[in-house]
């Protein structure tokens, strides 16, 4: 069954295909929502509060267009309005020390090293930036889809693309150049 | 090979996306997602009940109503008042005649027994 049909026995009162609804895009949001927050419990939060408010609003979703930035773009303002009420946590400062769950068993030391590179380079990046780079490199979505979900224009979306890329790669250690 | 100054017409990054995929998985990302299909299922569940509560409350109101009435209908003894009990018809013919002969007490007094 499709997205829209699923939204569209949702809008009946069908709770059954809301449920699936969400399943089938929870995992896409559980990211999106920690690349915004980086506080991994936080943005389950964030993803439970924007399912509820997804449920209140289904009646504003269009049918004909795809269900997932309808649902991302309320899942980034659950991540801003959970942000606000928790205000005293500041993310985009670097951690002075950042936690270290230990190396799992099948990472080998460099890949832990990597991640936790990774894990200091996206906390340096403003919120938009990282969101934006997460929804256009990891998800897939394009730069006017994004700068539909966030709310700002297309040219900032590339910007915040570019500039996230050319720090995430200048920590991992990879090229600049790159197609 | 492309030039950075160009990346802003660039497709997607797959080697850095596949890490950032990596980087802001987990694994109890399944059971997150059973999880968070059980919590939208209970939230419309939930919010079909509000509805249905909201509908129930016009409709406790009135059988509260009726039942102050037909109570203070009896407590004051109309059931020995001979044209009460002159009443024909159907039990429904009688409470429709009831309504219209009895004084219903104010709004105030209906809100005040509410209220308690």
């Amino acid at each position: 069954m499709t997205d829209a049909e699923l939204a569209g026995r949702a809008a009946r009162g069908d709770g059954e295909a809301f449920g699936q609804l969400v399943e089938r895009h929870a995992l896409v949001a559980r990211r999106i929502a920690r690349a915004a927050l980086l506080d991994p419990h936080d943005a389950d939060d964030a993803v439970q509060d924007a399912t509820f408010s997804a449920w209140r609003h289904l009646d504003q979703y269009d049918g004909a267009r795809p269900f997932a930035p309808w649902f991302l773009r309320i899942v980034v303002n659950a991540a801003a309005d959970l942000r606000r009420r928790r205000g005293v946590r500041r993310v985009d400062q670097v951690p002075e020390a950042i936690p270290d769950p230990g190396p799992s068993p099948e990472l080998s030391t460099d890949r832990a090293l990597l991640r936790e590179r990774l894990d200091v380079a996206l906390r340096t990046l403003p919120e938009r930036h990282r969101i934006a780079v997460v929804m256009h490199d990891a998800e897939g979505f394009g730069h006017a889809e994004i700068a539909g979900m966030l709310g700002v224009p297309e040219g900032t979306i590339r910007s915040d693309v570019f500039h996230a890329r050319r720090a995430l790669r200048a920590v991992l250690g990879t090229s600049e150049e790159r197609t | 090979m492309i030039h950075e100054t160009n990346e802003f017409f660039s497709g997607r990054d797959d080697a850095l996306g596949a890490e950032l995929r990596a980087h802001l998985t987990s694994p109890d990302d399944a059971g997150f997602a059973a999880r968070m299909r059980v919590v939208a299922t209970a939230a419309a569940r939930e919010s079909a009940w509000d509805v249905l509560t909201r509908w129930a409350a016009p409709g406790l109101a009135a059988a509260a109503l009726l039942i102050l009435v037909v109570g203070a209908w009896l407590g004051t003894g109309a059931g020995a008042d001979p044209e009460a009990t002159a009443i024909q018809g159907t039990p429904a013919d009688a409470l429709v005649e009831l309504a219209g002969d009895y004084a219903a007490p104010g709004g105030a007094v209906v809100l005040a027994s509410f209220a308690e």
